[in-house]
């Protein structure tokens, strides 16, 4: 394929990209306000069911999913069964978010720590906490996006070039369109890898070598039967990895910065337990059913793959590589929306959680200037980073979502324990932390459990021993600060009218 | 009366333990019975896969409480 077309390809899609960033989905009066530059101005079911999808699938399911399914076969679609686990928990959590963020005006998830804990100290580990894990997931899709555009270009647009226009073409909306506009540009990046996605999946399907569904399993037994057999203890897909998989990556992903805040961007409560309604079919269904058949599918052809994660690009070259122009197309527009979302995040957190809470009398105008300064660094940073990565952002990258979900230790005091107290929240967060960095890095996976899993175990632990010595978190103020979700009217120093 | 929570959780407990009884139960670990071709281990799993969707449209219909905010003239 010649480059020039590559070329073009990007060029439309990039202009394409603005129009609906800064063209339909720019709105200037949301913009105006911190909250509306980072959460938007209350967004209706259909653009928040797609920026959610879009922002929690990165160029992951174009290359890992279906890698995992060629190595590990049918047991694999544990997948699919922990997305809808975290969907029925997403369910059940975001519209107290939602009520509590409403009321209380919390933009970071660490604002709603804080408010309940009323810990400055806890609200700065959860931002660092965070923080730290958002800027490698940054890195990770930057260097998925500019090594997309090289592949499409065959390599005549060098991979740091790559990185740099995509890197800025993401900066440029979020920078001056905030939350709005990404979230415009995810939902129509969403369904274009969605329906691309389905087409491959189709199109490899009913290939000869695979010869349909019916095909595709019996070819499957002839050629290693084991893949379609549950793990046993000893293959690497076993139960303890499954397990620790499992609660890591729902709880992980249902704590991630971007996740929680678009629980609080919702325009109302029935929204999102109506998008939850539906999002554990679209994550299953909609996206991990066609990841699996390409995955099984990737046995069938004789083909050599330098990793498993090639799987389906080296498929669809093989076999149609016009196609493989949309397939790189919507493995940028995966990692586009999924950087776009980060850097939003990532920025309220710089600003919200550290610049607001430091300066004295912060005006609404330094909270999302200082915003906005974030997008242009955390662009840059990502981008260097990407250039290099150096062994800290990759051990990081690692441990991201069991980071993610040690926040679940002190938010499980707010709606389930009323005897949890501010330090046993402080020590079972860091406790849960560290023990998870340990248990992956240093002394990995005791006893056959990842650290996420140990991590979470050991955070509960502390967390509850600490709390039973020291003080809880006052009566009169758990109730002040639960009472949204007790009576459904809303405060009074929240109407302006 | 709204159906509580924890009726919602133990329902997707027990999807949970289903989709983990074929590491344990070798009768859930087969090829056979095919289903359209299909073999046991993964039509099984698409069957657990949709009682946990019925769940959870379920539990948005009549068990997840959205919070909604009801202003009065008092408040304003």
């Amino acid at each position: 394929m010649s480059p020039v077309i590559g070329i073009f390809a990007i060029v439309i899609y990039s202009v394409i990209t603005l129009i609906i960033g800064l063209g339909v989905g720019f709105d200037k009066g949301t913009v105006s306000t911190s909250r509306g530059y980072f959460l938007g101005g209350g967004t209706q079911t259909f653009i928040l069911f797609f920026t959610t999808a879009a922002s929690c699938f990165s160029t992951w399911i174009f290359m890992g999913a279906p890698g995992a399914f060629y190595s590990n076969g049918v047991a694999w679609i544990a997948s699919a069964v922990w997305l809808i686990l975290m969907c029925f928990l997403m369910g059940y959590y975001s519209p107290r978010f939602w009520r509590l963020s409403k009321d209380h005006g919390h933009i970071t998830p660490a604002d709603m720590l804080d408010g309940y804990y009323q810990s400055k100290k806890l609200r700065y580990i959860v931002a660092a906490a965070q923080l730290a894990f958002t800027i490698p997931t940054l890195v990770a899709q930057n260097q998925g996006m500019g090594l997309a555009i090289s592949s499409l270009t065959g390599g005549t647009i060098p991979f740091w070039v790559g990185a740099l226009y995509a890197t800025f073409i993401v900066g440029l909306y979020v920078f001056l369109g905030g939350f709005r506009s990404q979230a415009w540009v995810d939902t129509v990046q969403g369904i274009a890898f969605l329906l691309i996605l389905w087409i491959t999946a189709i199109f490899i399907v009913i290939q000869p070598e695979v010869g349909g569904i019916r095909g595709l399993y019996a070819g499957l037994e002839a050629y290693n039967t084991k893949l379609l057999y549950w793990a046993t203890d000893n293959s690497y897909w076993n139960i303890k990895l499954c397990i620790g998989f499992m609660v890591m990556q729902f709880m992980g992903c249902l704590l991630s910065p971007m996740c929680w805040q678009r629980f609080y961007a919702a325009k109302n409560g029935r929204s999102l337990t109506k998008m939850f309604r539906w999002m554990g079919i679209l994550y299953s269904a909609g996206l991990m059913l066609p990841a699996m058949l390409i995955g099984l599918s990737g046995n069938l052809f004789n083909l050599e793959y330098s990793a498993p994660d090639q799987v389906l690009t080296t498929v669809v070259n093989s076999i149609a590589p016009f196609w493989g122009i949309f397939v790189t197309l919507a493995v940028l527009a995966a990692g586009m929306s999924t950087v776009s979302s980060n850097l939003i995040s990532a920025s309220s957190i710089v600003s919200v959680d550290f610049v607001q809470n430091m300066v004295r009398k912060p005006s609404d105008k330094l909270v999302k200037v200082t915003g906005k300064v974030a997008v242009a660094v955390l662009t840059v940073i990502s981008f260097a980073f990407a250039l290099k990565s150096t062994q800290g952002i990759v051990q990081l990258l690692n441990i991201a979502f069991a980071g993610y979900a040690m926040v679940y230790i002190p938010l499980f005091g707010i709606f389930h324990w009323k005897r949890a107290s501010t330090p046993g929240a402080l020590c079972g967060l860091v406790t849960g932390i560290v023990s998870t960095y340990c248990f992956t890095f240093v002394w990995p996976s005791p006893l056959g459990f990842i650290g996420g899993i140990w991590g979470f175990v050991l955070g509960f632990v502390v967390f509850v021993l600490v709390s039973l010595v020291t003080k809880p978190v006052s009566e009169e103020h758990r109730a002040e600060y639960l009472a949204p979700l007790k009576n459904n009217k809303v405060y009074t120093h929240t109407i302006i009218k | 009366m709204k159906p509580s929570n924890k009726i919602a959780f133990t329902f997707m407990g027990i999807v949970w333990l289903l989709y983990l009884a074929p590491f344990f139960v070798p009768v859930l670990n087969q090829l056979e019975p095919r289903l359209f071709g299909l073999p046991f281990t993964v039509w099984f799993m698409w069957i657990v896969i949709v009682v946990s969707w019925v769940i959870a449209i379920w539990s948005s219909k009549k068990v997840w409480d959205p919070f909604e905010i009801e202003e009065s003239e008092d408040d304003v």
